[in-house]
Parts: C-alpha cells; sequence; structure tokens
C-alpha cells in the first residue's frame, strides 16, 4: 500500500479518525481489497482491547434492555434483491435547514485550545453524523404535532431509539424563562434537553426512545427543572 | 498459533459436573445471534449474559460516567437486537461486531459532548494499561484481560501509549498528536505498529 491512506487502517479501526477523514477512507476501502482485509483483523484486535475492559454491568440493567427490547421491531433480513424495501417519505427540507443552522452558528464560538477546538468540531460533527443517520434510516417516521396552545408546532424524525426534533414557530420567552423538551415513558419523565432557539427555531437530537414514548415541550424556569412545572405545549408521540 | 476470537462462555448455570458432557459446552455466539436475528428472546438472554459486562466495560472506559454508560450500554444492547439481521458472520464474529458497535457508539456520545473540559483533564491520566481494578465476573473474562495487557507489553511505550489514549480514552489522532507533541504521521504509526503487534501476539487472523 503506497498511497496516502496506507497508514490509516489502525486509527480506522480504533475509531481514532475525526468524522471527515472517517468518511473519506471507507470510501477508500470500498477499492481497496488489501486494506480491507488488515482493517478486519485490527477491528478484531481492537475488540479484544475491549473485551479486557469487562466488568460487572448494572443489576437493574438487564430488566431494563429486556423490557426495552419487547417494545422494539426488528429489522427484516436484508432482501437478495433491493436495497431499500419501503418509501420513505422526504424529510422536511427546513428540519434539514434548521439543523444545519443550528450546528453552523453554534461553530462560530470555538475556543482558541487546539484540542478544545477539534473537540467541539468532532462534537459538531459527530451531531450532524447522528442527524444524518437519523434522516436516511429507510425506516423513519416522521410525527407532528400543532401547539395546544398560542403558536408553536414539533416536528420528529424517529429513527430506531433516535430522533431528530424540530419546535417551530416558538414565540420569544422573558429572560428568565425556557423551553425545554421531555421524554415522557410509561415509566416516568425525563428530561431532553433545554432548547435553545434561534429565530424561534430549536432543533434537539434525542436519543434512548422507546415505542410507547411520547415527546412534549413545556415552558420551564431559565435553566430547566427536574420535571415539568406546566401543562405541555404540544405532544409528540414517538 | 492462529486463533479467532473466542466468545465469553457462560458460566453461571452450575453444569461443573458434565465435564466432556457435549450440551454442557456453550454454543458459538454467532450461533447465538442466528437465532436473536429470528426474534428468539431467549437467545438475547444468552446474548447479553456473554457480553453486557464487556459492553458495559468497553463504553465505561471511553465515558467514565456510569449512568451515561449505562444509558449508552443500553442503546448499544437494543440495537444489537434490533439490527441482528444485518450482522454478517462472513465480516467478522459477533463479539467483534458487538464490541466494535459499542465502542464507535461510546465515542460518538464523548466527542459530541459540549464539555471538552473534563476530557482534556484526562491528559494527566495517560493510561498505558487496563486497569487491574476491573472486576470481572468470569474466569475467561478475566484469562482474556490478562493477555491482553501481556501482549500490550510486547508493545514499545510509545505504542501503547498512542493505542490506549485512542481506544481508551477516545481521542482522535489528531488530538494524540497534540496531547503527545508529536507529527500526525508519527501517531498515525505508532498506532499501527502497535495494534499489528498485538494482532499478532494475540494470533488474530482472518
Amino acid at each position: 500500500m503506497t498511497d496516502h491512506f496506507s497508514n490509516d487502517t489502525a486509527a480506522y479501526a480504533l475509531h481514532a479518525l475525526p468524522l471527515d477523514e472517517q468518511e473519506a477512507y471507507a470510501r477508500h476501502l470500498r477499492e481497496c481489497p488489501s486494506c480491507v482485509a488488515e482493517v478486519r483483523e485490527l477491528t478484531e484486535t481492537a475488540a479484544h482491547l475491549g473485551l479486557a475492559a469487562a466488568e460487572s454491568p448494572p443489576a437493574e440493567l438487564r430488566a431494563r434492555v429486556l423490557a426495552h427490547i419487547a417494545r422494539v421491531r426488528q429489522l427484516p433480513p436484508p432482501s437478495a434483491g433491493t436495497h431499500r424495501q419501503t418509501v420513505a417519505r422526504a424529510v422536511p427540507s427546513r428540519l434539514l435547514a434548521a439543523a444545519a443552522s443550528v450546528l453552523l452558528v453554534l461553530s462560530l464560538g470555538l475556543g482558541a485550545a487546539v484540542v478544545g477546538q477539534q473537540r467541539r468540531i468532532d462534537g459538531l460533527t459527530a451531531s450532524a453524523q447522528r442527524v444524518e443517520r437519523i434522516v436516511t434510516d429507510p425506516n423513519r417516521q416522521t410525527v407532528g404535532a400543532p401547539a395546544t396552545t398560542g403558536t408553536g408546532s414539533g416536528t420528529a424524525v424517529v429513527a430506531g431509539t433516535e430522533a431528530l426534533v424540530l419546535a417551530e414557530d416558538l414565540p420569544q420567552l422573558p429572560a428568565d424563562r425556557a423551553y425545554q423538551l421531555w421524554v415522557v415513558s410509561p415509566g416516568g419523565v425525563r428530561s431532553a434537553g433545554v432548547l435553545s432557539t434561534r429565530n424561534g427555531s430549536a432543533t434537539v437530537l434525542v436519543a434512548g426512545l422507546s415505542p410507547e414514548d411520547r415527546l412534549a415541550m413545556t415552558v420551564e424556569p431559565a435553566g430547566g427543572s427536574g420535571a415539568p412545572t406546566s401543562d405541555p405545549l404540544w405532544r409528540v408521540e414517538v | 498459533m492462529a486463533r479467532r476470537l473466542r466468545p465469553v462462555p457462560d458460566r453461571g448455570q452450575g453444569d461443573g459436573d458434565r465435564a466432556g458432557d457435549e450440551a454442557s459446552r456453550p454454543r458459538s455466539l454467532d450461533a447465538v445471534m442466528r437465532d436473536v436475528a429470528r426474534g428468539d428472546v431467549e437467545a438475547f438472554e444468552q446474548l447479553y449474559d456473554r457480553m453486557a459486562g464487556t459492553v458495559f466495560g468497553t463504553i465505561r472506559r471511553v465515558l467514565r460516567d456510569t449512568a451515561q454508560s449505562e444509558e449508552v450500554a443500553q442503546e448499544v444492547l437494543v440495537e444489537v437486537w434490533r439490527t441482528a439481521s444485518r450482522f454478517d458472520a462472513e465480516r467478522g464474529n459477533a463479539t467483534t461486531w458487538i464490541l466494535t458497535m459499542a465502542h464507535r457508539r461510546a465515542i460518538d456520545r464523548v466527542r459530541s459532548s459540549q464539555s471538552s473540559i473534563d476530557r482534556e483533564d484526562r491528559v494527566a491520566q495517560l493510561s498505558h494499561e487496563p486497569a487491574y481494578d476491573v472486576v470481572a465476573t468470569q474466569v475467561e473474562q478475566r484469562l482474556e484481560a490478562e493477555q491482553v495487557r501481556r501482549c500490550l507489553r510486547s508493545l514499545t511505550d510509545l505504542q501503547r501509549e498512542s493505542v490506549a489514549l485512542a481506544y481508551y480514552s477516545g481521542y482522535t489522532y489528531r488530538e494524540v498528536a497534540g496531547l503527545l507533541q508529536v507529527p500526525l504521521g508519527t501517531v498515525k504509526t505508532r498506532l499501527r505498529d502497535g495494534l499489528i503487534r498485538l494482532r499478532d501476539c494475540l494470533g488474530v487472523t482472518t
């Protein structure tokens, strides 16, 4: 291997390439069978590093996982002929634009330290990758809800256990209040974050969702609350 | 001696006095995965019992925070269930598939968190080997850990340091270069030479 990718096999196998280089390398692998063979061996080698880190899992994790899989549909086996079995509706382009603009604006506030800066760039590109994974999932579902009070609406693109949530037309709040997103499960309510709004919109990535969950947005004191203190402005079934 | 990655056998069922009995030998994890892909919950429970400790441990080495690690471990194990039909034994064994997913998710999570301060603090903790105080419930896991530690000693200090910073601390090679004040190419070479040495010591071939 004499091309400029030749030394990347280990970094790739260790997940030590930043996202843009990782994607470029993945494309390179499609044309380099000898690279593929080495990457496979080094990926298996890296897995040994993980095996060596084994510890007792938390006791309650087992029951939680088993309860969760009872509510999750498995992917069907890939069919021999076609790549995509379902034609999903296009994700609203304003959702993608909103997500991109939120990420772009955040990127303008980078700090000075090289590591810190790269960390934030990686953070944004990792978020962008999660967004892409959600919006390109052929089994994704797009669900939306208008506000129950005042203006504003919520839209969620749900793929597997993750969702990209867009809240729009949000009225400006006084400085001591903020919008907060919640995941409502049969077992309880947890916060999915306080929204930072720009021009009346906010985008949030949510993970760890189950099919019976609902997403709800409320107005809380600035900085957020441990639990909702007001009625939801809107609710979306996952 | 060529050796494929062994799945960790399940020892929790009190089958000690049936030594030599075919039925007491655990099935390969690849075989268990095939059943999981068909929706067999009991097979998934077997998979959980074998793999949850190493999934959780791998994630926690990267994320540090126990609560977040539990969350990501749950995500990964549910994703294993959800996408089991996508597992392709031709491309690598089930243990590798699961642990690669776990490590990937932990890395995604740590790189997308906004608090980089906590990560920069860890410059002071350049870990060279897996922790000795890891409590593994199964003998095979402890033996595996011991073998990896032994093989890591066959790397040079510089190789081991770079591999540990990349895998266990979750830094990109660029960050490693910044932390160690060495050229980018040097880090890539150390990672590659180190991982190849580890591969050969462990006897991994595909």
